[in-house]
């Protein structure tokens, strides 16, 4: 019989890596400007890959407490371009650069259920980085933030 | 809602919930809308969704 290609066990794998984490349960912020660690959107990429970003927030605010939040790594990046659509009057927005201590970005929202969807990409360098969504409201209120379960993030290697 | 306090650090007391986990700011200059007490807290918990609930 002949053997037509390599069927051996040498040959080595290129499969993609697919990074996805999902909220849960709902999380909440009140009374408090100071960004938190979100409970469920965080994740540990590979070193020296590219990644296509994906995240997709279900966010209810009240009128006057808002929405902010930083994406933000842990290590330096080789580079990072992220945009956002979704919430009030607000255009889309380059978070770029690095995004290690970014500032936050305010998105305005002042009603329930509302989604807000982020893509872009993310190249990391030899150091692999946590990458973590963390946000709090605009203007401190009584009544809730919350990102509601089923929110997600996703890293696809390209 | 029922509410179970979890832990506290500089700038926020948390509680777990009916609803997921809640972060309440704690009381600054900076914040002055923020819980002075866990009691306060508790209670800012309780309330904070009534006017964002479906």
């Amino acid at each position: 019989m002949k053997q037509i290609g390599n069927f051996g066990g040498s040959s080595t794998s290129t499969a993609k890596e697919i990074i996805t984490k999902i909220k849960t349960t709902r999380q909440t912020v009140t009374s408090s400007t100071t960004n938190v660690n979100d409970n469920h959107l965080s994740a540990l990429l590979s070193a020296n890959k590219t990644y296509q970003v994906e995240l997709e927030l279900f966010v209810s605010a009240p009128s006057s407490g808002g929405f902010k939040f930083s994406i933000a790594s842990n290590n330096s990046l080789a580079d990072a371009n992220i945009n956002h659509t979704g919430g009030l009057g607000t255009a889309g927005m380059n978070l770029g650069g690095n995004m290690v201590g970014s500032s936050s970005s305010v998105i305005t929202i002042t009603t329930a259920n509302n989604s807000i969807k982020f893509a872009g990409y993310i190249t990391t360098t030899a150091t692999a980085p946590t990458i973590t969504l963390q946000w709090s409201q605009a203007t401190s209120n009584a009544t809730g933030t919350y990102i509601e379960v089923n929110s997600f993030m996703k890293f696809t290697e390209v | 809602m029922n509410i179970t306090f979890i832990s506290e650090d500089e700038f926020h007391y948390t509680f777990d919930s009916d609803y997921g986990i809640i972060k309440v700011g704690k009381y600054s200059a900076e914040n002055t809308t923020g819980a002075q007490t866990l009691e306060d807290a508790a209670n800012i918990a309780l309330h904070c969704l009534d006017n964002t609930e479906e």
